[in-house]
């Protein structure tokens, strides 16, 4: 069965193919489904394999994406697999819940690729998860531990620094 | 971080944490400015003083002594006693006076028969809990004075009880309950004393960082821990009684809960620290009285409570631009005037500001001023003139608009 459903080849910006399942990657990236319709008529004469170049992101952070995708959009994976849901806590509300920890739980940079990633593949489910990820990472810091954690460089002048501490000084 | 994932990121945080986001840097700081505040929450406005409501001896409506560029449309048209944070109270009914909303509480519960009866004559005060940047729900405390203990406990018997019930309207619940608080220390007094030194039943209260500081007159201040139900009481700043100081007022301010005292001539500014084990009161401001004369070119205006007055606020219908907004006393403290050693017979106080080191006075000439504890300078706001002359302030509440989220069934002002 698993051989006649269509896969399609994403290519990553650093050239390396990953193979997916067609409808599983149409049903989660709007963005992969839109290209996929748009080549359509010509895959119906050739027949031939396609190949879709994704510029924006790495090998490293599609495999990753990809690996998302199969566990959320997969039906048959998921329900075909229920050692999966043995690992669930009872108070869990999703089956993949843990799955989701997991997966987010990853240094910044990558993380944020992620966000990229599943922005430009417009895969909401993906993005929201990681957007709050990013988001939990700054919850009850200091303004000095979110710059060391992101890198950002303190670009305030002097005068800035000390209107907008004033301004927000509440919530120290 | 790019900024398009950056306004998504920070559009998902509480506004504690929006707030120390917007000081790591410009970038972040205009994201949450153009981007997030707009969107996502509207319902928290920027921190500033729009006024303060003044209660006076007489029993009219408090007045509303507002900022020009406040003025627009925030005529209130009922009469109003309580105020805090973004909320007014006034008995059973809860205002927002930013949008205009009002609720009423339900009534609150009866208590069981017995009980009923031997506090036939107890009489409850209704503190608001509300600190939008925590949660949008807001819950009101309501206590009895500690004279309301008379009929049950003995004059021997130890001093706070070990037990404090509360009366508590969740606006999450939309219902009252009662909660038992519990004493975190030993009984330091007896009944019989604090019924002595508490003449007036009086009280007024401050909500900071989850803890609800209630002042009663002359006697001591309840902390109610409103996360842990536990209460304590702390005792007022020393010799405060002694020095015959006539005025007092509990207040918010910079890093935490502050207490001001006026009286021989003096202007006292406490500070309640609580940051080790033991919780002080540290001396931050000893002044003799004051204060030359200088006038702030958009004095504020004073708003009548009671529907008989005229509306002065006419003149002032235009928009407020974004510069005036900060203009006059609020942009620095560098514009404000040294104080000279003028005497000054009689100020009094009307309270703290909530974010910046100013007590906010009224001189003889019935000039409010805001005075910066910290340079000893001073700038006049406007003229307070309220009713006559006999009149005194009973208690002045500084007015921050933060929140403009619906109140639970709520009802709009006309």
């Amino acid at each position: 069965m698993a051989s006649e459903k269509k896969v399609v080849f994403l290519r990553s910006s650093d050239g390396e193919a990953f193979e997916v399942s067609e409808e599983v990657i149409s049903a989660a990236s709007v963005t992969i489904k839109g290209m996929i319709d748009e080549e359509s008529p010509s895959r119906a004469d050739t027949a031939a394999t396609t190949t879709l170049a994704i510029p924006n992101v790495t090998a490293a952070t599609l495999s990753r994406v990809l690996h998302y995708v199969n566990k959320h959009f997969d039906a048959a994976a998921v329900v075909g697999r229920p050692d999966d849901y043995i690992f669930c806590a009872p108070g869990d509300e999703h089956p993949l819940a843990r799955f989701d920890d997991d997966f987010v739980d990853v240094d910044n940079d990558t993380l944020i690729d992620l966000v990229h990633a599943a922005e430009y593949l417009h895969i909401k489910k993906l993005f929201d998860l990681t957007c709050k990820a990013v988001a939990d990472k700054l919850k009850g810091r200091t303004i000095d531990q979110i710059r060391e954690t992101f890198g950002i460089v303190n670009d305030y002048t002097v005068e800035e620094e000390v209107e907008v501490y004033r301004e927000n000084s509440w919530a120290f | 971080v790019p900024r398009d994932v950056l306004a998504d990121v920070l559009a998902l945080l509480p506004p504690r944490t929006l707030a120390v986001s917007r000081c790591v840097c410009r970038e972040w700081r205009d994201v949450v400015d153009a981007d997030v505040r707009c969107q996502l929450r509207t319902d928290l406005l920027p921190l500033s003083v729009a006024g303060i409501f003044v209660e006076t001896n007489e029993a009219e409506p408090p007045d509303f002594f507002i900022r020009p560029s406040m003025a627009h449309g925030q005529r209130l048209s009922r009469p109003f006693s309580r105020v805090h944070l973004g909320l007014l109270l006034d008995d059973d009914l809860v205002v927002n006076p930013t949008t205009r909303q009002w609720m009423r509480l339900p009534p609150y519960p009866t208590l069981h028969e017995e009980k009923q009866r031997s506090r036939r004559r107890c009489h409850y005060y209704p503190y608001r809990v509300f600190d939008p940047s925590f949660s949008p729900y807001f819950e009101v405390f309501s206590m009895e004075s500690p004279l309301d203990y008379k009929d049950e406990l003995s004059e021997e018997s130890g001093w706070p009880p070990s037990e404090y019930m509360l009366r508590v309207y969740s606006s999450n619940t939309e219902r009252w309950e009662e909660r038992s608080f519990l004493r975190e220390e030993e009984h330091t007094a007896t009944a019989a004393s604090v019924w002595s030194k508490l003449d007036c039943r009086r009280c007024h209260a401050v909500y900071r960082h989850g803890a609800l500081y209630v002042y009663w007159m002359l006697t001591f201040i309840t902390r109610i821990n409103v996360s842990t139900n536990k209460y304590r009481v702390i005792d007022l700043p020393p010799d405060i009684i002694s020095t015959r100081c006539y005025q007092f007022r509990l207040g918010k301010s910079v890093g935490g809960v502050h207490f001001a005292a006026v009286g021989q001539r003096r202007l006292q500014v406490w500070f309640l620290d609580e940051s080790g084990s033991k919780i002080e009161w540290v001396l931050k401001h000893v002044t003799r009285y004051p204060f030359s004369d200088h006038q702030t070119g958009r004095p504020w205006i004073l708003q009548h409570g009671s529907y008989s007055y005229d509306d002065v606020q006419e003149e002032n219908n235009e928009e407020p631009t974004a510069a005036e907004n900060d203009s006059g006393w609020d942009s620095d403290a560098d514009n404000a005037t040294d104080i000279d050693l003028d005497s000054c017979q009689y100020i009094e106080l009307l309270g703290l500001h909530p974010y910046r080191d100013i007590v906010f006075l009224v001189l003889p000439s019935k000039k409010a001023v805001a005075y910066y504890f910290n340079s000893s300078k001073i700038q006049h706001l406007g003229g307070l003139f309220i009713g006559h002359f006999y009149q005194f302030i009973k208690e002045g509440f500084i007015y921050t608009p933060t929140w403009i989220g619906e109140l639970p069934a709520a009802n709009y002002l006309v």
